[in-house]
């Protein structure tokens, strides 16, 4: 993961509600498409994009364990939603809501990953930016990035487990208040 | 935004127009988008949806053309994806995943209204069905329970009953068996005075027998004592008969010693002459006294005699007046006897009957004796049965609530555990802890546990009850508690009252 040494600005990228930022990756997690979209609010372009982790630009604010939570998800399986704040190009932040899924061939055979991301409106994006805030200070206080990530982790679990949910009920409740 | 570099663009030679050059280039770079965009075309003519021009910006005039392409096929895709996901979470029963239609233009997004439309549609008819299934698992609760308590108490009461009995029925077991020996030994007793009864009778019949012969004797010692008295009459006239002749001689003894005493002055006259008369006349003297003294002893044994015969008739009287009497008791006794042997008689009729009634008493009481044993097997069977009812009714109540339970976690209630419900109204509830109730407000609650605005000095893991309008109390625990309330969670084991509560929040806005 090479992470550009961009610092980070308080202003927010435009993205607009009806707009989606749709990206492909290789079953290596690499990026292989990205659309207009996309490099428009991330301030890029494909011959940047290709080739590069799917985390690339996530903001530093966003907390390293979530990198876990999509690595353990099943390819096979379900779609996996995400709130990831992203960083452009000039520093910018972006919220979006990323739906991970399955890129099966014609054949049905999986050959990677496809990724939607969606407008986030501005009471969920405080939310969900109060709970990785607490995530990521969780984190900040182990030195060591494995047990950080571990320790993140094991907040969020506790946090759904209190409220009595699992991760895709959390983010399911979270975007019912956005409705 | 790049242009392909000219550099490779072929410059034909003979040819220094730099303008043909540019063209030229431009024309190699619209040939080669065209072949790569006809190439994408196809693949997602032939399906593949994953075909996408990836380095669209580098297609110079034609890159317009490609971004179209890409979101065309983009858009079509996350159709796709959506559709697809929705309508599997529906074959899941879960209705949380929505259509997301956000940037789903024209045609796409009145697809997915109507995708979400029927969404809405397949979860009503599922939420009635629920809630009917969970009405009926109530009522079948309530009816059930109802029905087993009953089945239970009725069973408890009959354990208790036939308990009863089988402590009843020994006693009566005993006591029959008890009058079943009093019975035989009663039978025995009858049986005994019906032979005592026999005997008396025998003894009667001799008795009557002897009275029988006694009165005859008496009869003819009667007979006999007439005679004696007769006799003793006879003796008495003869006697008298003596005594008037003894009178006789003593008057002829009488007047013959007036005759010697005349005959001796006579002799003594007559001298010497009759001197020899003197002496026959005082010898003829002599014997006249000599009668007189005789008469007058057999005068004295004859009143002696006579004496004897008044007192014997006076004592042949009495023997008769005894004989009479005791000819008299012996009518009696022969009469009594009589009457005794008729009472003696009935009575042998009775005690005959007595011994018959007393064995069949025995009989019947012997009979009683194995009816009650054989109650005492039905009575303990009927205990053995009534334990089974107990157990059996236990282990159904158990297996009711487990089916119930089931029943009550089935699908829609998954969906319950996991998901947050909002109440649409304010919705009052109250907290109990620690003996003291504060009333706050339901922020949001799931199967889970719920968020309560409350003012309390309740802390994290402390327990309490939490009571929302009429739903049961669920036992709770404080999770995080801070300025605007708590955060509890449902204790487990609450299934049932949690479904409750939630059914009863979310009856109005179910639907996601």
């Amino acid at each position: 993961m090479a992470y550009k040494p961009i610092s980070p600005t308080l202003e927010e990228a435009l993205f607009d509600e009806g707009e989606l930022m749709v990206t492909h990756a290789n079953l290596d997690g690499e990026i292989t498409y990205c659309n207009d979209i996309y490099c428009r609010v991330m301030e890029t372009c494909t011959a940047d994009v290709l080739g590069q982790t799917m985390s690339f630009s996530w903001h530093p604010d966003m907390p390293r364990s979530l990198v876990k939570r999509i690595m353990e998800t099943d390819p096979n399986g379900r779609e996996l939603f995400l709130y990831i704040k992203h960083i452009t190009n000039s520093g910018k932040f972006v919220w979006v809501l990323v739906q991970i899924s399955a890129l099966l061939n014609t054949d049905d055979e999986l050959i990677g990953f496809n990724s939607i991301r969606r407008h986030v409106k501005p009471d969920v994006m405080r939310q969900i930016d109060d709970l990785y805030r607490s995530i990521k200070s969780e984190e900040l206080r182990h030195d060591d990035p494995d047990e950080a990530m571990l320790a993140g982790e094991r907040l969020l679990n506790t946090m759904l487990a209190d409220q009595g949910h699992d991760y895709p009920e959390f983010i399911w409740s979270v975007m019912d208040t956005e409705r | 935004m790049k242009l392909v570099s000219s550099k490779k663009s072929v410059e034909p030679a003979g040819d220094p127009c730099p303008q043909c050059a540019e063209l030229n280039a431009k024309i190699a770079l619209y040939q080669r988008a065209a072949d790569h965009f006809l190439k994408k075309l196809n693949a997602t003519r032939a399906g593949d949806l994953t075909a996408r021009i990836t380095n669209w910006d580098e297609y110079g005039d034609f890159s317009p053309l490609m971004i179209a392409f890409n979101a065309s096929v983009d858009l079509a895709d996350t159709y796709i994806r959506e559709s697809t996901n929705v309508l599997e979470h529906i074959a899941q029963q879960q209705y949380f995943r929505t259509f997301l239609e956000q940037g789903m233009p024209g045609n796409y997004r009145m697809a997915a209204k109507n995708i979400v439309n029927t969404q809405a549609y397949i979860a009503q008819v599922h939420t009635d069905r629920n809630h009917e299934m969970l009405d009926l698992a109530n009522n079948l609760e309530l009816e059930v329970q109802a029905a087993i308590t009953q089945v239970h108490t009725t069973s408890e009461e009959m354990l208790e009953i036939t308990q009863g009995m089988t402590v009843n029925l020994e006693d009566v077991n005993e006591q029959a068996i008890t009058v079943a020996d009093t019975s035989t030994e009663i039978s025995t007793s009858v049986e005994a005075c019906a032979q005592a009864l026999e005997a008396m009778a025998n003894t009667a019949e001799e008795i009557t027998i002897q009275s029988d012969a006694s009165l005859r004797s008496t009869i003819s010692a009667e007979q006999e004592l007439k005679k004696t008295n007769d006799i003793v009459n006879g003796l008495a006239q003869a006697i008298d008969e003596i005594s008037s002749i003894s009178n006789v001689i003593k008057e002829i003894a009488g007047q013959t010693n007036l005759l010697a005493l005349n005959a001796t002055i006579e002799a003594a006259r007559a001298g010497e002459a009759g001197k020899g008369f003197t002496v026959v006349a005082s010898e003829v003297k002599d014997l006249a006294s000599q009668t007189a003294t005789a008469t007058g002893r057999v005068d004295a044994q004859i009143k002696e005699v006579q004496e004897m015969a008044k007192k014997t008739s006076l004592a042949i009287e009495k023997i008769g007046i005894t004989i009479l009497e005791s000819s008299e008791i012996s009518k009696n006794v022969a009469a009594k006897v009589e009457q005794q042997m008729t009472a003696t008689e009935e009575m042998n009729r009775n005690i005959s009957t007595a011994a018959e009634a007393t064995k069949t008493s025995a009989v019947n009481i012997q009979q009683v004796a194995e009816k009650t044993s054989f109650c005492q097997d039905l009575a303990t069977e009927v205990t053995g049965g009534s334990t089974n009812v107990i157990d059996s009714t236990n282990s159904l109540a158990d297996n009711v609530t487990n089916i119930l339970s089931n029943l009550r976690n089935y699908d829609a209630f998954n969906r319950r555990i996991g998901h947050r419900q909002t109440p649409a109204q304010a919705l009052g509830c109250a907290i109990h802890a620690n003996g003291q109730t504060y009333n706050g407000i339901v922020k949001n609650v799931s199967a889970g546990g719920a968020a309560v605005e409350v003012d309390t000095p309740l802390r994290a893991d402390d327990r309490l009850g939490f009571t929302c309008g009429d739903n049961e109390e669920i036992t709770s625990v404080v999770i995080a508690a801070d300025e605007n309330g708590l955060r509890i969670k449902f204790s487990s084991k609450q299934n049932a009252k949690i479904a409750r509560l939630i059914d009863s929040i979310t009856e109005d806005s179910f639907l996601l």
